[in-house]
């Protein structure tokens, strides 16, 4: 994950209404008992004794389930990077599935969506996964292609 | 006829039990269901306990849509819907479709790429889309008088009257 500023992201509790229920372990209830509007993501950590990577992860998480919002002023939430590795597997796969068009086809992809290799946000692979998918013609080998992905996004 | 129609029930079951098992991973997703070609659903999930004539309107709308924008520009494979702060995702999967109920920031690729791979089997299955035809053969049946209120009726004949 990026280096990135925690001292100046703050939620606190969401005001929409909440669809369905939630389970929360442990670490996400330590979190959540700590978000008020005021403190920051790395504030909570220094209390909570926490990893920040992991009082942030958690915080996103909530987030996207509608739990939590941006507090007024906060900075936005810092976005996780890609590991160099998952992009490696990414490659690998689609050359095996079209081959070395897969390197000019995936460095487009990534500049199309405006980013770099380097910095690819997480939060943008499954976009990239399935917009270099496409090239994949054989509805076989595409399908077979996006299960193998779903593996990566669910374990990066 | 009987065993038949049991095969088919496990069949679907089957494939229908892969669905409901890999959309709700997704995050940011509070409901699935799957429903026949006049939008009855046959099976759910949802993250709270939602009332079953919810699905059932539901269902009907969907089926509707496809049935009204099918008869306007053709096959459509997958429609959203937002409302009231939530996103609706219905995908087509041949004599049934399922239907995706959303957060707005739910990564919406990931929900595609799960949707594709959890329903390639059914969607490959000719067999049972088969035998689902011949239990709701058509989603044009629900443009029909008996499964519109009064509001939607006279919408479907003013669209159809000339000029």
């Amino acid at each position: 994950m990026a280096e990135a500023d925690l001292s100046q992201v703050r939620f606190k509790l969401s005001s929409q209404e909440l669809v369905g229920s939630i389970n929360l372990n442990a670490d996400a209830w330590r979190v959540l008992s700590n978000i008020d509007g005021v403190r920051s993501l790395a504030e909570i950590a220094q209390k909570t004794g926490m990893d920040q990577a992991v009082v942030t992860n958690i915080a996103s998480t909530l987030y996207k389930a509608g739990l939590l919002e941006l507090a007024p002023g906060s900075a936005a939430l810092p976005r996780a990077i890609v590991n160099g590795k998952v992009l490696e597997r990414v490659r690998g796969e689609l050359v095996r599935a079209i081959g070395p068009l897969a390197d000019v086809i995936l460095e487009e992809e990534i500049a199309a969506l405006g980013e770099t290799r380097a910095q690819f946000p997480r939060d943008r692979l499954a976009e990239l996964i399935e917009r270099v998918s496409e090239a994949i013609k054989d509805n076989n080998k595409r399908l077979n292609f996006q299960r193998l992905m779903l593996e990566v996004l669910r374990e990066s | 006829m009987m065993d038949r129609s049991l095969m088919t029930l496990a069949r679907v079951q089957k494939h229908i039990g892969a669905l409901l098992n890999e959309i709700p991973k997704v995050g940011g997703v509070h409901g699935v269901f799957v429903c026949d070609n006049r939008g009855k659903p046959f099976a759910a999930w949802s993250s709270s306990t939602p009332e079953s004539s919810a699905f059932d309107q539901i269902g009907l709308n969907v089926a509707q849509i496809y049935a009204a924008l099918a008869r306007q520009m053709g096959q459509v494979r997958e429609i959203e819907i937002y409302y009231q702060h939530r996103v609706l995702v219905a995908r087509d999967l041949g004599n049934i479709f399922v239907v995706t109920l959303c957060m707005p920031n739910t990564d919406r690729a990931l929900l595609r790429m799960s949707l594709n791979v959890a329903a390639e089997s059914l969607e490959k299955d000719t067999e049972t889309q088969r035998e689902l035809a011949r239990v709701a053969p058509s989603r044009a049946d629900t443009l029909s008088a008996g499964y519109l209120d009064a509001a939607g009726q006279l919408l479907i004949d003013r669209l159809s009257s000339p000029g």
